[in-house]
């Protein structure tokens, strides 16, 4: 890799002109090099064998079809369909499943669809008030819907559960966020997932709270919180992220068929260089700071930190540099996924949850000219299984040469998008409803007072924006 | 129509979506619920509470599965992959078809239109399901209110097998018809067909058939059908057909040769004004061993000018040639005459050419010649067939402008009282939208022009047959009301249809070379909307069907 390869890689070096201007100017002329310098250091250690190898690349073993035959495959994506009435509402969360069997003729036992959608105007329960709000529905729906494939007698046959993301986001920023029981039962009664209704006997009865809150019993954290999860009816959402994945984890131990894994594309992650890479180079060779004009300090912590601030870089950016087509790199513990929780009464808790649902991640280059995708999956596999893994997702998206992702993920995200159409029609309802309530008014006063209501909600809007 | 299909149900096979006009939609369709030129149909009530059945067509089919990737699908072909075998999606197939309005059926007892088609002036809403009928209504659809002695059946729809086609014949007759599509795929049997059922009616019919695709009706219709040989009459009645006869065969005639052969054909044809003449001749010629033989056919015009050519050659001082001959042909030049005499001769030796290949095409029909009084060619119960296999197009041309013409100006005069239908094979060598090659060809363009557009008011009737329709006259084919439209595959004829054919659709137009063989795509008001029918085979058949030469060499 190197120079050679940004200039065959007409997008990684459009990015870098782009982030050469901004960056400190002291160092924009000579970005691009100084980028190709450190990136061929770490990849020529790796080509060299040498014992100071500052990265460990693995080869995928390349498969054919004809020996992947017989795989039921399962593929989940969540999304959230927004409309914009004076600002961007979130109006309908969904998750879909695409379930395929490879090599079987009848199409009806080949493939199943299915498709969980929530109108979000239906919770009542959450800090509806954060941005963030929508990915919290949306990330429990996904989280739910591959516990369904984990735990339901009619998905036991699969043998990749892949979902389109991290297998957990970092749940630091979630620890305020929690849902009701009864909003859960809600959704749990969606068509589909468990039950029918949401009657308070069916929330009691409802096998999921009912597992959850035994699982709430015995958790370490409960008895040192007085009961703290269980004496609300709201569940904590990082509590319920942490159950779902519990249960799905312990089918990855007791099922060796059953991979779970989860394919991240675009991320912005800067935990590999930053844990990894740059710190194993500064480690070896300090001088590349006086390159990039950083002042060392005796912290290589530090000075990482200061290299990936100066260069802006990330993740997947510095690895587009290194990697070639199927290559990846050594599986590595997603340790910040758990970390920085700061709620007292989560003390404690990252332990806890890296110990019982821990996670690795590679990133692997499905092509030259793209950016490496992360793969995330249990810690708990072992070198066998992962490599299975990586050479399935590598395969899959090898159908996909041009978007570099899994074949599977685009297939359901499309399946399970929210169309255009439904979210222009709901706008449509929301508006003929305002007209409705602002027509019952009595007065015109009360009339206009409704309509201004409803325009200075959002007083920045761009229909107030002066003309020129 | 089989009783299985007379018990069938309205089945639901899609709902409407997208932008709906009174015209056209599309609806979402099940997996072969329906296929193309089927006639679906959907109800609903009208803004005046009246019940309505909206009939419709498909015009096409889209599938489309939004989940497989052509990217992907490039990949597993490219590896020599199944895509079976991957993890790609092949279940989720959308399937759209494009859906055209043919008018609303008025269903309340009360309404005087009941049984009507009309237009729609407001669309059909988004969501409403649409059905297949069951075969009775569709048979009833189709029908119509037209009346039992009027129908012709001449197949089944496509779509549909158990459905009969009728086609109503007094358009037919009285409007005009044209059957157009490439060679082999079935107009002359159409045409037969449509023939069938108008000779079960008694219908005076006269056919012009250049190849003998018609005789077999002889073996068939036996004593109703007679098959004339079409002959050159030499008289003054005739002359210009005549002489434009010659001309055609005997090329470059300058203008002092087609002054002698006009006056040489007076000569022989006008025994009034030239017998005193013609007998001194024939005395003089005798003294002086000159042969003399003005017989009333080309040969004859031929020996005229040798004898004259003779006789000047003698140069006899005290002998004054227009006591023999007309004047203006005496004092022609001597290279003139012989130029004509030259050419007579050649044109004579390919008339007789093509006579005789028209006798042997036809002697085992036991044709006739035909008669110089053509009136009574034409009756009820008459099937004329003008035998013209044989004759070059040119000669063809000429002989189908002379009886045509004769026939319409007798229908005219009311001596031929029956109104009577023209069949017009091959009609782009008698109507020639250009390249018109002879004098021949422009007599039959003019002949045709004048009954398509005047025929209507004396109750003559055309069916004009073409193989190249972009070579038909457009203001000829232009006059017919209706068309049977079959496999077209030359860009230029497709084009030429299209345009031609108003009710025919850019779908409808894009299956004319998908068609088979005896498939056809019906409009105009022999139909109540524009179908795509079977044709049957017709109980007759021509004299070049097409055989399998393969096996009969091998059978030998």
């Amino acid at each position: 890799m190197g120079l050679n390869s940004v200039d065959i890689q007409p997008s990684i070096l459009a990015l870098l002109g782009q982030q050469s201007l901004l960056i400190a100017k002291e160092i924009r002329a000579e970005f691009i090099n100084l980028t190709e310098k450190v990136t061929n250091k770490i990849r020529s250690s790796a080509i060299n064998e040498k014992k100071d190898q500052l990265i460990e690349i693995r080869k995928i073993n390349k498969l054919i079809w004809s020996e992947m035959q017989g795989e039921t495959v399962c593929f989940i994506d969540g999304g959230v369909g927004e409309t914009t009435i004076l600002t961007k509402t979130p109006l309908i969360i969904r998750s879909g499943i695409f379930k395929v069997i490879t090599g079987e003729k009848n199409l009806e036992e080949r493939e199943r669809f299915e498709i969980y959608p929530i109108l979000v105007g239906d919770i009542e329960s959450g800090l509806k008030n954060r941005s963030d709000y929508s990915s919290v529905l949306r990330i429990l729906i996904e989280l739910l819907s591959a516990y369904k494939v984990a735990t339901s007698e009619e998905y036991n046959d699969t043998n990749i559960l892949m979902l389109h993301g991290p297998i957990s986001y970092r749940l630091s920023a979630y620890s305020d966020h929690y849902i009701s029981k009864n909003d859960l039962s809600y959704i749990l009664g969606l068509e589909g997932i468990q039950y029918q209704n949401d009657s308070s006997e069916a929330k009691q009865n409802n096998p999921f709270i009912k597992k959850f809150d035994l699982f709430c019993k015995k958790c370490e954290l409960n008895s040192n919180n007085e009961g703290f999860c269980q004496q609300t009816e709201n569940i904590n959402f990082i509590c319920l992220v942490w159950f779902i994945l519990s249960e799905i984890f312990n089918k990855v131990r007791s099922n060796a068929n059953f991979k779970l894994v989860g394919v991240v594309e675009r991320s912005s992650s800067t935990d590999y260089i930053r844990d990894h890479l740059f710190l194993n180079l500064l480690q070896n060779d300090s001088s590349i700071l006086s390159d990039f004009k950083i002042q060392a300090s005796t912290d290589h912590g530090k000075n990482v930190d200061k290299l990936i601030e100066k260069g802006n870089y990330h993740d997947a950016l510095i690895l587009s540099l290194i990697l070639n087509e199927g290559e990846y790199t050594k599986p590595e513990y997603a340790y910040k996924r758990y970390t920085d929780i700061r709620r007292e009464e989560f003390a404690g808790m990252s332990d806890i949850l890296f110990d019982t649902i821990p996670i690795k991640y590679v990133y692997l280059k499905i092509k030259h000219n793209t950016f490496p995708i992360r793969v995330e999956f249990p810690a708990l596999l072992d070198d066998n299984s992962i490599e299975f893994i990586i050479n399935h997702v590598y395969k899959y998206s090898r159908l996909l040469p041009t978007y570099a992702f899994p074949v599977g993920l685009d297939i359901v995200d499309k399946y399970a998008k929210v169309p255009n159409w439904l979210m222009a029609a709901f706008r449509k309802l929301i508006i003929l409803k305002l007209g409705e309530e602002a027509a019952s008014q009595d007065s015109m006063e009360e009339i206009q007072k409704l309509i201004s209501n409803v325009l200075i909600f959002q007083q920045r809007d761009a229909f107030y924006r002066p003309e020129a | 129509m089989t009783d299985t299909a007379k018990k069938e149900e309205y089945k639901k096979v899609g709902d409407i979506l997208g932008i709906v006009t009174p015209f056209e939609f599309y609806m979402a369709i099940k997996p072969g619920a329906t296929s193309l030129q089927d006639l679906v149909c959907l109800d609903r009530y009208s803004e005046d509470g009246k019940k309505e059945r909206i009939w419709t067509k498909i015009t096409n089919i889209e599938l489309f599965n939004p989940l497989l990737p052509k990217e992907a699908v490039h990949e597993v072909s490219s590896a020599g992959d199944k895509i079976l075998e991957t993890v790609l999606s092949l279940s989720k197939e959308m399937i759209t078809a494009k859906v055209q309005i043919i008018g609303a059926e008025i269903l309340d007892e009360d309404d005087e239109r009941k049984g009507e088609l009309i237009a729609l002036n407001y669309p059909p809403n988004p969501g409403t399901p649409v059905y297949r009928p069951n075969s009775i209504d569709v048979q009833n659809i189709l029908l119509g209110k037209i009346e039992d002695h009027r129908k012709l059946h001449i197949g089944s729809l496509r779509s549909r097998p158990e459905v009969d086609v009728f086609i109503d014949a007094n358009p037919v007759v009285n409007r005009h018809l044209a059957i157009l599509a490439m060679t082999g795929a079935g107009k002359s049997w159409t045409c037969r067909k449509i023939l069938q059922g108008l000779i079960e009616k008694d219908y005076p019919i006269i056919i012009f058939d250049p190849h003998g695709d018609y005789a077999g009706l002889k073996e068939i219709y036996k004593e109703k059908v007679t098959i004339y040989m079409p002959t050159i009459h030499y008289d003054q009645e005739n002359k210009d057909s005549s002489l434009s006869l010659i001309e055609s065969f005997a090329y470059d005639f300058n203008e002092a040769q087609l002054d002698a052969l006009d006056k040489a054909y007076d000569y022989i044809t006008n025994d009034k004004y030239y017998s005193k003449k013609k007998s001194k001749a024939k005395e003089f010629c005798s003294e002086n061993d000159i042969n003399f033989n003005p017989g009333k056919n080309i040969w004859g015009i031929a020996n005229v000018f040798e004898s004259l050519i003779d006789a000047k050659e003698l140069k006899l001082k005290d002998v004054n040639l227009t006591d023999f001959y007309p004047t203006d042909l005496v004092n022609a030049n001597i290279s003139t005459l012989r130029a004509c005499m030259r050419r007579c001769r050649n044109a004579g030796s390919s008339i007789n050419k093509m006579i005789e290949y028209n006798k042997r095409s036809y002697e085992k029909f036991k044709a006739e010649l035909l008669p110089k009084e053509i009136t009574n060619i034409i009756g009820k119960g008459k099937i004329t067939i003008i035998g013209l296999a044989g004759y070059d197009i040119t000669i063809q041309a000429s002989m189908v402008s002379v009886i045509l013409s004769s026939l319409f100006m007798e229908r005219i005069k009311g001596n031929i009282k029956l109104p009577y239908l023209c069949i017009i094979e091959e009609a782009h060598n008698f109507a020639p939208g250009e390249g018109i090659e002879s004098s021949g060809q422009q007599s039959s363009l003019m002949t045709l022009r004048r009954i398509a557009t005047e025929g209507r008011k004396f109750g003559v009737g055309l069916i004009l047959i073409s193989q190249r329709p972009s070579r038909l006259n457009q203001t000829v084919a232009s006059q017919c009301n209706s068309f049977i439209v079959m496999r077209t595959v030359n860009p230029a004829d497709q084009a030429y249809v299209k345009n031609i054919v108003e009710t025919l659709g850019k779908e409808d137009a894009a299956l004319l070379q998908e068609l088979q063989i005896g498939e056809a795509l019906i409009s105009g008001q022999i139909v109540r909307f524009p179908l795509l029918a079977k044709i049957k085979p017709p109980i007759s058949r021509g004299l070049h069907e097409e055989e399998d030469l393969i096996k009969y060499i091998l059978d030998i």
